[in-house]
């Protein structure tokens, strides 16, 4: 069951394949349903199609079906006939520029609730009320204490001049040094807070120093993983040509191509691999940049490349990180240059 | 929650996390980012000769660090480490300079409140061990060091799921390759 317009406008432009390949079937499953509902003209409730658009699914389908009828069309035929129609029309809609408004302007709302609530957390956090504290100036009163957050009315020096926006706390010295020192600890503090929600486990541990551990051991461990996972990317990668590539990122439409030719290339890798051939694997890996551009001759090809490859080998590979620093958007580019056969 | 708002709809996170808020560490929770360095990684395993884990772990920091756009300095120390440009080097070196002069008067008074409030001996012990973790932080201060952190934390973290995902794909995709032939 393809549906493969409807579903790839919705998403962001930089490519709903690799959602489709790179989310797991579970997330995949309702929107797969959700656009044969669509066809279907019924009402599966709330698939992310539809619920990006932020309608009810019985306006987002008058919306999608050039007929408003009642009566449900055929799945695959409209599916894909209708897709092409009501894309220019999507932001001509009122209905839904204005939907589309108050979507983004509740998406912008919402992060200014959240703002005011962390800077009041970190102290509330750390409270430890000292009233004893009153007299005291200096660096020795404000060390590791702060008192509850009150207006600062018995102070002296509410405000200061300067940009740092520190509310001076009661009962606290409000020299600048101590204020500056204060306003970088809030700093750090939240900063803390924030990497604390990052790495799991970390709000039980009080603390800087246990939570500064666990964030090492969260850190080490998420590099070994990434290690682990370049091994097996790169025992995987031999076999498995990058035709088998395209075939997962452009579900459907997109490079057909490239899935007639993996087909026909598949049994020359068998081959390849099965004789032996001294940097093989390497061979086959040019092979496939090389018909990328061009799928003329794979095998005089590679005997041309066999007697290049011994010595140029090691070359190659340490200098596909650097070219791969020049730029990564154009990788086709890469492939011609990295090649440049004869 | 921040994290929460800007994983939930790819639409709008693709418009306002990734862009207006770059200190942010939760726009790397976005779909976006996910597919975005999904396509540099697969371009970067083209790119490399296969077969050699280093190469493969290689193409893969160099793909999270453009994907960080260059906003952070732990993705450009990355950028540096593969960049065999002069021109690459010169530029991002100079950026790195100019900011160094304006950090140096408040980093002295940074580490001198921050060895008084943090308790000194452990907690500066395990700072020194982070900033040696995250790439081209050595001698940061405590804020910078921990914003740093934070978004290599998240950074890392899509970059495991990224690449278990292709692997096991690409593990799956093999296997039914060679039980159709």
């Amino acid at each position: 069951m393809r549906h493969p317009s409807p579903p790839q406008q919705e998403l962001p432009t930089t490519g709903g394949e690799i959602q489709a390949a790179l989310i797991p079937a579970g997330a995949a499953g309702p929107a797969a349903p959700a656009s044969s509902a669509a066809g279907r003209g019924g009402g599966g409730s709330g698939g992310s199609f539809t619920a990006l658009l932020g309608l009810p699914t019985s306006q987002a389908m008058e919306l999608l079906l050039p007929r408003a009828t009642g009566a449900p069309p055929p799945p695959p035929a409209p599916a894909s006939a209708p897709a092409p129609a009501p894309a220019p029309t999507f932001p001509s809609d009122p209905h839904l520029v204005d939907r589309a408004a108050r979507f983004s302007a509740f998406a912008s709302a919402s992060p200014s609730p959240p703002s005011p609530p962390p800077p009041p957390a970190p102290p509330a956090g750390k409270r430890k009320p000292d009233p004893a504290d009153r007299a005291s100036k200096g660096k020795s009163a404000k060390k590791g204490k702060t008192a509850e957050e009150k207006p600062a009315g018995g102070d002296g020096e509410d405000e200061k001049p300067a940009y740092v926006h520190v509310r001076a706390r009661r009962g606290q010295a409000t020299d600048s040094h101590s204020l500056a020192e204060r306003a970088r600890r809030e700093k750090i503090n939240a900063r803390m807070e924030l990497l604390k929600e990052l790495v799991p486990g970390c709000s039980k541990v009080s603390g800087t120093a246990l939570v500064l551990d666990e964030i090492i051991n969260h850190v080490q461990s998420l590099q070994r993983q990434v290690e682990y996972l370049s091994m097996r990317l790169a025992a995987v990668n031999p076999r498995v040509d990058f035709g088998g590539l395209d075939s997962f990122l452009t579900t459907e439409c997109g490079r057909i191509a490239g899935l007639n030719c993996k087909n026909g290339i598949d049994l020359e890798q068998v081959t390849w691999s099965e004789m032996g051939v001294h940097g093989a694997r390497h061979l086959m890996q040019l092979q496939q940049q090389f018909w990328h551009g061009d799928l003329a001759h794979p095998h005089q090809a590679a005997s041309q490349w066999e007697k290049r490859v011994d010595g140029h080998l090691p070359v190659f590979s340490s200098s596909s990180p650097s070219l791969f620093g020049y730029d990564l958007t154009s990788s086709g580019k890469i492939a011609c240059n990295s090649i440049t056969p004869s | 929650m921040i994290n929460s708002f800007s994983s939930s709809p790819p639409s709008s996170s693709s418009s306002s996390a990734s862009n207006n808020k770059p200190q942010q560490a939760s726009k790397w929770r976005s779909g976006t980012q996910h597919k975005i360095y999904g396509r540099r990684l697969l371009d970067a395993l083209r790119a490399t000769g296969g077969g050699q884990p280093r190469a493969v772990k290689a193409a893969a920091d160099s793909a999270l660090a453009l994907t960080a756009r260059g906003q952070t300095r732990w993705s450009r120390a990355i950028l540096l480490a593969g960049a065999a440009c002069s021109r690459r080097r010169v530029l991002v070196k100079a950026g790195g300079k100019i900011r160094r002069r304006h950090r140096r008067p408040q980093q002295q008074q940074a580490m001198a409140s921050k060895s008084k409030a943090a308790g000194d001996g452990k907690v500066q012990e395990r700072l020194r061990v982070l900033g040696r973790l995250v790439p081209g932080c050595r001698k940061l201060t405590a804020p910078d060091l921990l914003e740093e952190a934070a978004d290599y934390v998240a950074a890392l973290q899509m970059q495991v799921n990224t690449m278990r995902a292709l692997a096991d794909a690409l593990a799956a995709a093999q296997l039914s390759d060679a039980n159709a032939d």
